[in-house]
């Protein structure tokens, strides 16, 4: 906020507008507020407190929107967002007091449980009866609130699920996943967080810190969460039995916030599942030995031909034999080792068109069979189904983690090929615990031969606030359309054809998607695709509400015009592209396209064609029959010549006649 | 059938030769009553003659040309004759006078006419020809411009 009078002035200038209220300013940075650059930002209308604006990770959240009703005094409140200064912010309130990273706590057990535990665990209630998670629990994402004791939650929409969080935070199959695909999971994974939380409270330096976070996965699946992190360490009872609840592998076991919220009746959730059964001996993958389920799993999909080795040859169905607490287990391998057999045999006999799919699928199936709260495996990436929008969206925006073609591969194998819905009804069946899967369309849009403008699509549909990543537009991002638009007719103004590319093609589709649609041309797969662009600029003009956009259009024509080329007609083809290029000036993207999809109007042309090809062959045929013609023409005139001789003869006759007889 | 047509040129035979029996009959008749008339006639003929047998056209319009002026250039001699009389000497007298050439003069323009006429056919009709096609291709060149259409008519 401004003290003085002229700071007031300056402030009146400086910055940018959220919402016609919040006013950002730019030239004010503020601390980290949970490792997001902040500025500091000012209610116009002076009724929110202090606030600051938090620069979010462009793959933000697509539940954004239903954080702003959100209010709990154990959360800073989401106010607002929207884009300026080349990025996406959020209007948060400001925290009162430090993190919990580095403020100074006094650390009892009694005070966990009353200032930390207690507050967060009510936030999250909260949070839960709204059907949201925060999955943004970390000490420098939590703050003391005004009273300097009591802890409250940092942004949680600042960044996709669990995006920031140390491996060490996350449950063993979060840290296995990268940070981008992690998903939002449920309230259990916020409880994992927060008793990890509790822990390094009290640790004030939790051990493996740092390791890798596939380390950490490890580790945690072979010894227990909490073995992992406690290690020998001694915790008073109560806070002892609470802390192995909450940190259960298994999310059913851990207590949900209600139960925590109320300390009197966490006791009757305190029964965490210990770690995965070790087994008497272990099995060898490779060269590591697995001594549990979930560990290996994990090997297997570190090591798929030993596991496929180990599945072929029986070896993994003795030791299930031998060590599963679950007969039914027994049988599943064994079934996945017949269905292995067919499915290698049908692949000599005919050729397998999709074998990578059927690869991915079997080593998913084998993996959820081992492991049944495993995320899903494919393609050599561990994914919550609901984080593959941000997962693609980061490998857009940093190829090397993961590059294009094998997140071409995730989408076909995934999406358009049926791959996740197989592994959704496997996990469902085993583990009994819902699975957040990505939005039912996306199995239409991948449905597409195109696989970049399909990956772009999916991309820009999962992820509603990701900015456009067009290299036309350079580097200022493009938010919503009108920024494309303006950006565009920006561009145009700089002279040249202007061709979409599929990132811009597909982030249009995408933003689209809820507006009704404007010309019966769209969607039109037949068309070129310098009309399908025109069709969807021309959506995208109107949904924008924008006014004429003579430079684009502009710019379009050098690619329409070709479209006029196939017009039947020269003369009518001449008047239509007059007609088009008065239009472009005008800016009008739409009739534009009216013009060009004029169906009625091209039916019409091309009867008159197939008329005047008709006319045609009459002419030619007259003109090849035309020396026959011209020879009956010549009998009959040089006769009719002689006859006309002949009466002039008569007449001679008849005046002689009439001279003699005068 | 062969019959019905042997018998159908027996009867046209037969009807030639009676004409030509009747011809020769009717000459004879007029060598002897008119003797004047048939020398102007005889000396008129060798225009007609020529005519006839240079004139290939089955409707013999050239013959019929020469025949009418050629009549026409008859009327004042045969008049003349009428007048002295139809013995042998007013005919050699009529002719010697310069029937015989005014004859042959109409025949000549008559036939001359004849040729003129179709000289003027042919030439309007090379015209006309010319005309019709030089329309017929201006139409057919500006269909295919306007509808890019092949030579063959197709687009």
């Amino acid at each position: 906020m401004a003290a003085g009078g002229q700071d007031g002035l300056a402030d009146q200038r400086a910055g940018f507008l959220i919402d016609r209220r919040f006013r950002v300013l730019t030239d004010r940075p503020q601390p980290k507020l949970g490792g997001h650059d902040c500025l500091a930002a000012r209610d116009e209308h002076e009724v929110a407190g202090k606030i600051v604006a938090v620069r979010g990770v462009p793959m933000l959240r697509a539940e954004l929107p239903a954080f702003l009703d959100l209010r709990h005094p154990a959360m800073l409140s989401h106010l607002a967002h929207g884009a300026g200064a080349g990025g996406y912010w959020m209007i948060s309130e400001a925290p009162a007091g430090l993190p919990l990273s580095t403020a100074a706590m006094t650390v009892s057990g009694n005070a966990l449980l009353t200032q930390v535990l207690r507050p967060v665990s009510m936030a999250l209630d909260y949070l839960h009866t709204h059907g949201q998670t925060h999955r943004a629990i970390r000490p420098d994402n939590v703050f003391l609130g005004a009273d300097g004791r009591s802890a409250i939650l940092g942004p949680a929409c600042a960044a996709p699920p669990a995006y920031r969080q140390p491996a060490l935070y996350e449950s063993p199959y979060g840290a296995l996943c990268a940070p981008a695909a992690r998903g939002r999971g449920t309230i259990q994974d916020d409880v994992y967080a927060l008793g990890v939380l509790l822990l390094d409270l009290w640790t004030r330096a939790l051990p493996h810190a740092g390791l890798a976070p596939l380390e950490i996965a490890r580790l945690k699946l072979d010894q227990g969460s909490y073995a992992t992190l406690a290690g020998n360490l001694r915790l008073p009872r109560s806070l002892d039995e609470m802390l192995r609840a909450m940190l259960s592998d298994d999310p059913q076991s851990r207590p949900l916030p209600s139960d925590l919220a109320h300390l009197d009746s966490s006791h009757a959730r305190r029964s965490g599942r210990r770690a995965s059964l070790r087994a008497a001996r272990p099995l060898a993958l490779g060269e590591r030995f697995a001594w549990n389920r979930p560990t290996l799993a994990l090997f297997c999909a570190e090591q798929p031909e030993q596991a496929v080795l180990a599945l072929r040859t029986g070896a993994l169905e003795q030791w299930l034999r031998r060590t599963a607490d679950d007969p039914a287990l027994v049988v599943e391998a064994e079934a996945l080792r017949r269905d292995d057999l067919q499915l290698e045999a049908r692949t000599a006999r005919v050729g397998a068109s999709d074998e990578q799919i059927e690869q991915n699928l079997r080593l998913a199936r084998l993996i959820s069979v081992l492991d049944p709260l495993a995320p899903l495996f494919w393609e050599g990436v561990w994914l919550a189904p609901d984080a593959l929008g941000t997962l693609l969206a980061e490998a857009a925006r940093q190829p090397p983690s993961l590059d294009p073609a094998r997140a071409s591969r995730l989408v076909r194998g995934l999406l358009a090929s049926g791959g996740l819905e197989a592994w959704i009804l496997l996990r469902s069946a085993r583990s009994g615990v819902e699975v957040q899967r990505p939005p039912q369309k996306l199995t239409r849009l991948a449905d597409t031969g195109n696989i970049e403008l399909t990956l772009f699509r999916v991309i820009y549909t999962l992820n509603p606030f990701l900015p456009c990543q067009t290299k036309l537009l350079g580097a200022s991002p493009v938010i919503g359309l009108r920024e494309m638009a303006a950006g565009l007719e920006q561009l145009a103004a700089t002279g040249g054809p202007i061709t979409l590319d599929a990132p811009a093609r597909a982030f249009i589709e995408a933003r689209l998607e809820d507006q009704p649609p404007a010309g019966e041309a769209a969607g039109s797969g037949a068309l070129p695709q310098s009309l399908r662009d025109l069709v969807l600029l021309s959506r995208c003009q109107v949904a924008a509400r924008l006014g004429p956009l003579p430079g684009l259009a502009t710019a379009l024509l050098a690619s329409l015009e070709p479209v006029l080329a196939e017009w039947p007609g020269v003369s009518r083809r001449e008047v239509r592209l007059a007609a088009l290029r008065r239009l472009a000036g005008a800016g009008e993207l739409r009739p534009m396209l009216e013009l060009l999809t004029d169906l009625p109007g091209r039916l019409e042309d091309e009867a008159a064609q197939t008329e005047a090809r008709d006319e045609a062959a009459i002419l030619a045929a007259s003109l090849q029959a035309q020396p026959e013609v011209k020879r009956l023409m010549l009998a009959g005139n040089i006769s009719a010549a002689r006859d006309t001789a002949c009466a002039v003869g008569a007449l001679a006759v008849m005046a002689s006649l009439l001279l003699d007889l005068l | 059938m062969a019959r019905a047509r042997a018998a159908s040129g027996d009867k046209a035979t037969a009807r030639s030769g009676m004409r030509n029996w009747v011809g020769a009959g009717a000459c004879l008749v007029t060598i002897a009553l008119l003797p004047g008339a048939a020398v102007l006639l005889a000396a008129s003929c060798p225009v007609l003659l020529l005519a006839l047998l240079s004139d290939r056209d089955p409707a013999r319009r050239v013959f019929r040309a020469v025949a009418l002026f050629s009549l026409a250039g008859l009327i004042a001699p045969a008049h003349d004759l009428v007048q002295i009389g139809y013995d042998l000497q007013a005919g050699l007298r009529v002719t010697m006078a310069g029937a015989a050439t005014r004859v042959w003069a109409a025949g000549g323009i008559g036939w001359g006419l004849s040729e003129l006429a179709a000289m003027a056919g042919t030439m309007t009709t090379h015209l006309q020809a010319e005309l019709r096609e030089k329309r017929l291709r201006q139409k057919l060149a500006a269909l295919r411009e306007e509808w890019e259409l092949a030579d063959g008519g197709h687009s």
